[in-house]
């Protein structure tokens, strides 16, 4: 179950316990209703960005997914959806489906401890860390340092979408992988704020954590031979145990 | 009457996007029928970012994640425009997760079904789109123009237009293919906008672009540059219909030598690419154009709009008809009775000032602004840029009335950070020349 709970996690970000409440309608009135178009009444919310955590005793529609059976007015499921139109109302999109049964130890957990559309907060912080697992993994380099440099990195281009290269130095003194050595090390970052770079890590004087560097090509190689890519290439020098133990462990 | 709406719909009430950049089409079949669009993020994740549309002439709106790429704040910039006839909604965007430049069409701008991807090039920006139709042969086609600054272009000779003659049914590319609009030498490109009007009875198409001049980043001296077709694009050599009376080059320069500093801040947002361009709709000769430059050279503070019109079909242009100082976003609208409409935001020291003026007589009188919003300038801090947008839109559609219409985004409340996208619904009134 666990497996097929992570799977639809991994594809929907809303899951909820709703009951069909009428086929063929919707709470909407400019979406395309078909037989598998339903209005169904939230009865508790699993999972969910935190503007939809309190949709419970809402009516929303559900846009049932194809090729599985059509469940009758009155039934219950535990939903796993996706965005699809908000208005009035909202219209999600079924990725799957479970059995109510299947995910009350979840729900009845997160009650217990107080935690509003927390059902699964322990397997999504799972999958959020195997996640970071594998972006390690597929990084060229991971080291624990401290910034002890920062410089402008060659010239900008004319755009406003320019990333605006810099370079820090990083003092390394841990390599977990890659071909580094501890000491110095030139990594390019994304100074711009512009909407293109804004959530790559913009690194700090004295800065310090764990790295995870990608090798740079072409031009950008001539400045360095790493770069900060993704929002993610930073963590806490903590994280490093958590990180080393296996995908899926 | 001038009505201003809050188009987040209710179910999303109080959502903390920045929400920058808006863009809006209006489907001139049935005006009724809009498209918003901004920097705003799929409310649920997922694969698509959204639109808004409207099917009451914009008096509620709802989100539609149609549009392929989510990334942090949703799509990367985006514009979008329809069919003159046949509701068919084009738009050009930077995809949201890879930066890609796509131009995309749905048939059903309500429809849940993600847009369909007729391009897909790297290394572009600002895609701008301008449709219209005509008939040939009984049959209606889709004629799609795509501004864009093409970074693939040969010689640094960015200003770019993708255009096709029939974009409605074909398949992927649908006849989009890129044609150069910059004929001149520049320091290795042009700037970002690349701004079209088209006169839908002729068949004319006005293109206006920033050449950069010389200089280096970000200190450039630019000229505002503006080509012409005369049918629709069709020829061999699109886009080449107007040469400068001076140097005789495709391209008549509007003015040259202007100053402008990239990402110059000006409160918490950037400058630099502020660019506008419409036709009168009733006469293909008469032009108006806005943009923005730095009158005191790189020494001044400023960031000046100016207003300029030609009438014989972009060949000469007035001197300033209108300057504004401290504005950018321009973006102009010329309705059926030559009624003018220029948008800008105007930035006052503490706060953003979106207005709107219209006039009847090319501002040879003192025009009123109407202020349609005024927001803080210093809340919410930015979290990226652009912090309100590279641009906004108005567009006219009426036959018989200013009917104006932009979607500007708007801070209403500087404590819960609450940002919402606004929309100015038509304004009733007969203004003609």
């Amino acid at each position: 179950m666990s497996d097929a709970l992570k799977d639809l996690l991994g594809r929907s970000a809303f899951s909820f316990v709703a009951t069909i409440v009428h086929l063929g309608a919707a709470t909407m009135t400019d979406v395309p209703v078909d037989n598998h178009t339903a209005v169904v009444q939230v009865d508790h919310v699993l999972h969910a960005p935190e503007a939809f955590a309190h949709l419970e005793n809402h009516r929303i529609t559900l846009q049932l997914a194809q090729g599985v059976s059509l469940p009758a007015p009155g039934e219950s499921y535990a939903f796993f959806a996706e965005g699809l139109a908000f208005g009035e109302s909202m219209a999600v999109v079924e990725i799957g489906r479970l059995p109510v049964e299947s995910v009350e130890p979840h729900a009845n957990l997160a009650m217990a401890a107080g935690v509003t559309a927390g059902a699964f907060n322990p397997l999504l912080h799972e999958m959020n860390q195997d996640k970071l697992r594998v972006h390690m993994q597929q990084a060229d380099a991971v080291v624990v340092g401290r910034v002890s440099g920062i410089e402008k990195a060659g010239p900008s281009t004319r755009s406003e979408h320019d990333p605006d290269w810099w370079r820090a130095t990083i003092d390394v003194f841990h390599v977990e992988r890659g071909a580094v050595s501890p000491g110095p090390l030139k990594v390019l970052f994304a100074n711009s704020l512009d909407v293109r770079w804004y959530q790559v890590p913009k690194p700090k004087a004295a800065q310090g954590g764990l790295w995870l560097l990608h090798a740079t090509a072409g031009d950008l190689n001539v400045l360095a031979p790493f770069q900060l890519l993704h929002p993610e290439d930073f963590q806490p020098t903590q994280q490093l145990d958590e990180l080393r133990k296996p995908v899926g462990d | 009457m001038l009505s201003i709406v809050n188009i987040i719909p209710a179910s999303l009430s109080g959502e903390p996007h920045q929400d920058s950049e808006p863009n809006l089409a209006v489907n001139p079949a049935h005006p009724t029928h809009m498209v918003a669009t901004a920097f705003t993020p799929a409310p649920m994740g997922g694969p698509n970012a959204p639109i808004y549309v409207t099917t009451d002439g914009g008096a509620t709106w709802s989100l539609r994640t149609v549009v392929p790429g989510n990334g942090f704040v949703g799509t990367g910039d985006i514009t979008v425009g329809f069919a003159t006839t046949g509701g068919m909604l084009y738009a050009g965007i930077l995809n949201g997760s890879t930066g890609r430049m796509q131009i995309l069409r749905t048939s059903g701008f309500n429809s849940t079904t993600p847009m369909t991807v007729l391009v897909d090039r790297t290394s572009e920006d600002q895609p701008w789109v301008v449709a219209g139709s005509v008939v040939v042969s009984n049959a209606s086609q889709d004629r799609v123009f795509v501004g864009s600054n093409d970074f693939a272009q040969p010689a640094g000779a960015t200003a770019t237009i993708d255009l096709s003659q029939n974009a409605a049914t074909a398949t992927a590319p649908a006849g989009f293919a890129p044609h150069q609009l910059e004929r001149r030498a520049t320091v290795g490109q042009d700037g970002p906008p690349v701004r079209i009007a088209l006169h839908q009875p002729s068949g004319t198409v006005y293109a206006a672009f920033q050449r950069l001049v010389s200089g280096t980043f970000p200190n450039f001296d630019t000229d505002i540059v503006v080509t012409r077709d005369d049918n629709w694009g069709t020829g061999a050599n699109p886009f080449s219909a107007l040469l400068d009376s001076a140097d005789e080059a495709i391209g008549q320069r509007v003015a040259t030598g202007r100053f402008i500093r990239f990402n110059a801040q000006m409160g918490q947002e950037r400058l630099g690419a502020d660019l506008t361009i419409a036709v009168d709709p009733t006469n293909v000769n008469t032009v108006y154009i806005a943009w923005c430059d730095r009158v005191g050279g790189a020494a001044g503070t400023d960031w000046t709009l100016h207003v300029a019109r030609s009438t014989n079909r972009g060949q000469t242009w007035s001197a300033d008809l209108r300057t504004i100082t401290n504005a950018k976003n321009p973006s102009l609208a010329v309705n059926t009775n030559c009624a003018v409409g220029l948008i800008y935001q105007q930035f006052t020291g503490t706060t953003w000032d979106t207005k709107l003026e219209i006039t009847s007589n090319g501002w040879s009188s003192a025009v009123t602004p109407l202020v349609l919003h005024t927001a803080p300038s210093s809340v919410p801090v930015s979290t990226f840029l652009p912090y309100i947008g590279d641009y906004i839109r108005l567009l006219s559609w009426a036959p018989t009335s200013m009917g104006c219409s932009a979607a500007t985004t708007r801070r209403i409340s500087p404590i819960s950070r609450t940002a919402s996208l606004t929309s100015v619904r038509p304004i009733g009134r007969t203004i003609g020349c």
